[in-house]
């Protein structure tokens, strides 16, 4: 019986079509109080005054709680943001007050009677701003701020809230061994990450101390950690319940609301407290998405071999630094992109400006550093006259090879890039031209770009399961990996399956984690869920096959070892027809006359991952991450060379995840990445005014790629095994998106024939940049 | 959601209605009529507008009229565009609806509300507008018919209390050669950069255009360069964009240049099609 890669449908498939599936705000308790925020209409500015008399007048008002009655600062990495805004807001949305009343009607409409006097401050508005001596601070007393991890690196007086520093070989020397030297400049703004579930939090605070909270977020145990650490909460006396969380994206990895919930309940005496974002609120006043400015310098030999490479990233990080700190480490650490580069450098700050906050976004920093990489891999192949997919074949990364951290990369640590493009290759039919004629007016192009990402996750990350059984011989399974939709729950049920030999439909997952029953799992993130939490389960089912083995080894009077377990049985064996079904076992032995032995079997497995080291602060050297998972993808569209609209056509992927666990959802979740990563790459942004306000904050304006503007999607995979991975598989969750910025990017340059180095790529930026190129 | 408490009242009649209105808003209710909601729910939602009551005219049976009335065409104020749209007895209008927000969204939207609405853009009016049609209107001092391009500026004139009842169009109008044309920043849903209606009257040409300007409009010294059929397409299009009645909007879904780029465009490349529409 194999289980492991084949499909099957997910295990909480019938209730989300049926429309059963429960998450979090879906929950209705009578007796729980609303709570609705009062956010900044300013981007930066102080607060002279917050007048809540109206607002306490209202009907049903219960509490209103500012900045000044709860003024702890808070954050992942370095402690600065003030769980309501103190003494000034940094961003258009910003949480002000929470207001708490019987409904959320009366709570909302309290909240708008709440008047504040700003005065306002000079607004910064980009990370290039931000980095420019003299700029006004959008923190003045940085030093009072508390790191909270290593390898953080802000700098008091200024706007960096961390510098990352790679230096790897020689580059001054190299320079003169380039005979081709390419430079560019590339931007983004900052975007949202538009999950069809508004973040949403309950937090109740028992009599006896006990804190629930219920939370639409990645991280239970993170924010069981958070509120010990910056409230003195006794951490075995908080739980958290999280349901099934409608998407994700790294949006919901941040502690938020919850610290505003929390406060709320405990003003209300610990009365049951619920906090739903606004779609509105969701977008501006919870974290974002990072913007990014960056330069790349890349030097190569006649031939095309890349020699040094120099790389500038500027990260908008917003008004606090959460995530982003870590996320401009994160693409400092992989700057190259999946290519073979001896002399590196990289300069990778994280600005504070007066935008909304960014936190973790698929990829983490991946999507950000590949765009500009890539776009530079296609300027190079075109200055040296080489064709894009023959440049990166002959720099393609592979064992024995240094990442910009120095890591050696081995077969089982990194896959095959080579594959991949060759891959590639033949399915988007490259031969047929990179840009071709398509009637009036019209071209068809084609981009492409590789790509690699590890994940940085600490250096202790760690997942645990717990198997128990049923009278049936069925298996219950209980970890703690959030389902966010990605369809983890299933895979790891299906690698309890194979490991134990049974169908899938034997393997009951627990579907909602708790933190009181589930095992600590760090955190649904970083397309780390199948390969940590997989590899503890197959620690339990190892665990739950020893026990197994050994009430078997009583019942049939022989070894253990000479026991296996399959198709719900122990058997000998070189005498198969000698067994016991697990059923009559799983529960303890009952001889025919009631004697009884062992009792039930309890599978505990455990996984951290392991041999990570933190990065050198001059040289950035140290080992990130544990795998390097590689793809390559492309983009074919259509341009209107007259007016600049145009069509996505089709959009391809080829990843090597190791092994492919679970075939369809991996299919879903690169085909639901390409989708997210084009919506981004052609049209997502926050748009600013002069005063730093957004100007579209919903999703009438605001755009996302829409049902029926999809292209045709194709998806291949390689299989290269990793070696430590349940399986062979390495992480898959984010990758479709990180290419597809620089495919698209690419294709559409080379349809207009005009360096298109900024995103969003509407129309209107492709006509300026020809017009710009004209004049 | 909306936060704030308000009345709900269901009229049957014209003068119910009107009556309704004055009382609400002599008791300071600040009272809105209402059919589908779709601007009421939003502003309310993002408090850029409060009300106290509101007035729902779909069970006024003059509102909801979708009808061949001799030789003209009535389309209630409460008819949703999407209705509009698929009954066809107005190709034009069906296809400038289709244009507004997306299927879902059209089931609610009505005629009345698009054009009587705050939007910059309600595209709704503007196959009315080419085609001469006249709005019924009711008050306090009973129902009054006059040419839609009499209300027609920045917003719809309507004295306080007044309702929109109906929208009529000469059958024939309805049935002449026409090109409906409007460009996004990009998505296939979204408020338009530009759009450009053309009907062909004989030998006039009558353009209504919204996106391009602070408000929909059509002018007689347009209609006139759009007529004048010794100018080439382009030409005549680079001729009407020195006659835009207002500022070319400049924003965040786009640049006043790039708008101006788009519309000249869009504007020569519906003449060009008018022509070869005409001409079958």
């Amino acid at each position: 019986m194999q289980t492991v890669g084949q499909s099957a449908s997910r295990k909480e498939a019938a209730d989300k079509v049926l429309g059963v599936a429960k998450f979090t705000n879906d929950y209705i308790e009578p007796g729980v109080l609303h709570a609705a925020l009062v956010t900044s209409t300013q981007a930066h500015a102080r607060l002279k005054a917050i007048d809540l008399a109206a607002a306490h007048q209202a009907p049903g008002v219960r509490a209103i709680v500012t900045g000044a009655d709860e003024p702890t600062y808070v954050g992942p990495l370095f402690a600065d943001r003030p769980i309501l805004a103190l003494e000034k807001v940094r961003y258009h949305g910003e949480p002000i007050a929470v207001v708490v009343a019987d409904t959320r009607a009366q709570a909302e409409s309290a909240a708008r009677l709440v008047q504040v006097q700003y005065e306002p401050l000079p607004v910064i508005h980009s990370p290039s701003q931000a980095f420019a001596p003299g700029c006004p601070l959008v923190h003045e007393r940085m030093n009072e701020y508390k790191t909270q991890v290593v390898n953080i690196y802000p700098f008091f007086n200024t706007n960096i809230a961390n510098h990352t520093k790679i230096r790897k070989g020689n580059l001054q020397a190299a320079w003169a061994q380039c005979q081709v030297i390419v430079e560019g400049a590339f931007r983004f703004p900052i975007s949202d990450h538009a999950a069809l579930e508004q973040r949403s939090v309950r937090v109740e605070i028992k009599p006896d101390g006990q804190v629930v909270i219920d939370s639409a977020t990645q991280s239970p145990f993170v924010i069981k950690k958070m509120l010990n650490h910056f409230f003195k909460v006794d951490n075995g006396k908080i739980t958290v319940h999280t349901p099934l969380v409608g998407g994700a994206f790294g949006g919901k990895g941040a502690v938020h609301l919850e610290f505003i919930a929390y406060v709320a309940s405990r003003a209300v005496g610990g009365r049951p407290v619920k906090l739903t974002n606004s779609r509105e609120q969701d977008m501006i006043s919870s974290p974002c998405h990072v913007g990014l400015e960056a330069k790349v310098k890349l030097g190569a030999t006649q031939d095309g071999k890349l020699v040094a490479a120099e790389y500038t990233y500027l990260f908008d990080g917003g008004a606090y630094s959460d995530m982003a700190a870590n996320i401009s480490k994160s693409a400092a650490s992989d700057c190259t992109g999946p290519y073979r580069v001896e002399h590196v450098s990289c300069d990778s700050y994280c600005l504070y400006t007066n935008h909304p906050f960014c936190t973790s976004f698929r990829s983490f920093g991946h999507i950000e550093l590949h765009f500009p990489m890539e776009r530079m891999m296609d300027l190079l192949a075109q200055r040296l006259g080489m064709d894009p997919f023959d440049l990166r074949l002959k720099n393609a990364v592979g064992p024995g090879d240094t990442t910009p951290t120095r890591t050696i990369l081995s077969e089982g640590t990194v896959g095959n890039v080579t594959e991949c493009l060759t891959r590639l290759r033949a399915m988007m039919h490259w031969e047929e031209g990179q840009v071709v004629p398509a009637g009036e007016h019209k071209v068809r192009a084609k981009g492409i770009a590789a790509l690699w990402k590890t994940s940085s996750t600490p250096k202790n990350a760690g997942s645990g399961a717990v198997l128990t059984f049923n009278r049936d011989g069925s298996v219950n399974l209980n970890c703690g990996v959030v389902e966010i939709g990605g369809g983890t729950k299933t895979a790891i049920a299906q690698i309890a399956a194979e490991r134990l030999k049974i169908g899938l439909e034997k393997v009951h997952v627990v579907m909602d984690v708790d933190t009181q029953s589930s095992p600590e799992h760090w955190k649904t993130v970083a397309s780390t869920g199948t390969f940590m939490a997989g590899r503890a389960v197959m620690n339990a089912c190892d665990d739950a096959i020893t026990q197994l083995t050994r009430t078997a080894s009583i019942v049939l009077r022989c070894m253990p070892d000479e026991l296996e377990v399959g198709n719900g049985r122990v058997f000998l064996r070189h005498r198969p027809d000698i067994y016991v079904d697990i059923r009559t076992i799983a529960l303890g032995y009952k001889y025919p006359n009631g004697n009884a032995i062992e009792g039930q079997v309890i599978g505990r497995g455990r996984y951290v991952v392991h041999h990570l080291s933190p990065m050198d602060p001059e040289t950035g050297a140290g080992n990130p991450g544990p795998w390097w998972t590689v793809g390559a993808q492309g983009v074919e569209i259509e341009l209107d060379t007259r007016d600049y609209t145009y069509r996505i056509l089709k959009a391809y992927t080829v990843m090597d995840p190791g092994r492919v666990i679970f075939p369809e959802g991996a299919k879903g979740q690169m085909t639901g990445g390409m989708c997210m990563g084009l919506s981004f790459a052609a049209r997502e942004a926050f748009a600013f005014d002069d005063a730093g306000m957004i100007q579209n904050p919903d999703l009438r304006r605001y755009k996302l790629l829409r049902l029926g503007e999809q292209p045709e999607y194709f998806v291949d995979f390689v299989e290269s095994p990793e070696g430590d991975g349940p399986y062979g598989a390495r992480g898959l969750g984010e990758y479709g998106v990180i290419g597809m910025p620089g495919a698209l990017a690419n294709s559409l340059s080379a349809a207009a024939g005009v360096a298109l180095n900024r995103l969003p790529l509407t129309p209107e930026e492709i006509w300026r940049t020809v017009r710009g190129n004209n004049a | 959601m909306i936060a704030f408490e308000f009345e709900y009242h269901r009229p049957t009649s014209i003068p119910e209605a009107v009556r309704l209105f004055h009382q609400l808003d002599q008791a300071g209710k600040e009272p809105q009529y209402y059919a589908g909601g779709a601007e009421l729910i939003c502003r309310a939602r993002s408090g850029s507008l409060h009300f106290g009551a509101v007035i729902d005219i779909k069970q006024i049976a003059d509102c909801t009229v979708l009808a061949l009335d001799g030789d003209q065409i009535r389309i209630g104020a409460a008819i949703p565009l999407s209705q509009a749209a698929d009954a066809n007895l107005f190709p034009l209008l069906g296809q400038a609806a289709r244009g507004i927000a997306d299927r879902t969204v059209r089931n609610r939207m009505t005629i009345g509300g698009n054009m009587a609405g705050s939007s910059p853009y309600r595209e709704s009016l503007l196959p009315f507008l080419a085609a001469d049609s006249r709005v019924l209107l009711a008050g306090e001092n009973g129902t009054r018919e006059v040419p839609l391009r009499a209300i027609c500026g920045a917003k719809l004139q309507l004295a306080s209390g007044e309702l929109l009842l109906q929208v009529i169009t000469a059958q024939q109008a309805t049935q002449l050669p026409f090109v409906c044309r409007r460009r996004t920043r990009g998505p296939a849903v979204d408020y338009p950069l530009a759009t450009v209606v053309l009907l062909q009257n004989g030998p006039q040409t009558q353009g209504a255009f919204a996106g391009i300007s602070p408000y929909p409009f059509r002018t007689d010294a347009i209609d006139r360069t759009l007529s004048d059929t010794s100018l080439a397409p382009g030409r005549r299009a680079a001729t009407i964009l020195e006659q835009l009645p207002g500022p070319v909007p400049d924003d965040f879904m786009a640049s006043a240049d790039y708008r101006r780029f788009v519309f000249q465009t869009l504007v020569a490349d519906a003449v060009a099609a008018l022509e070869g529409v005409a001409r079958r």
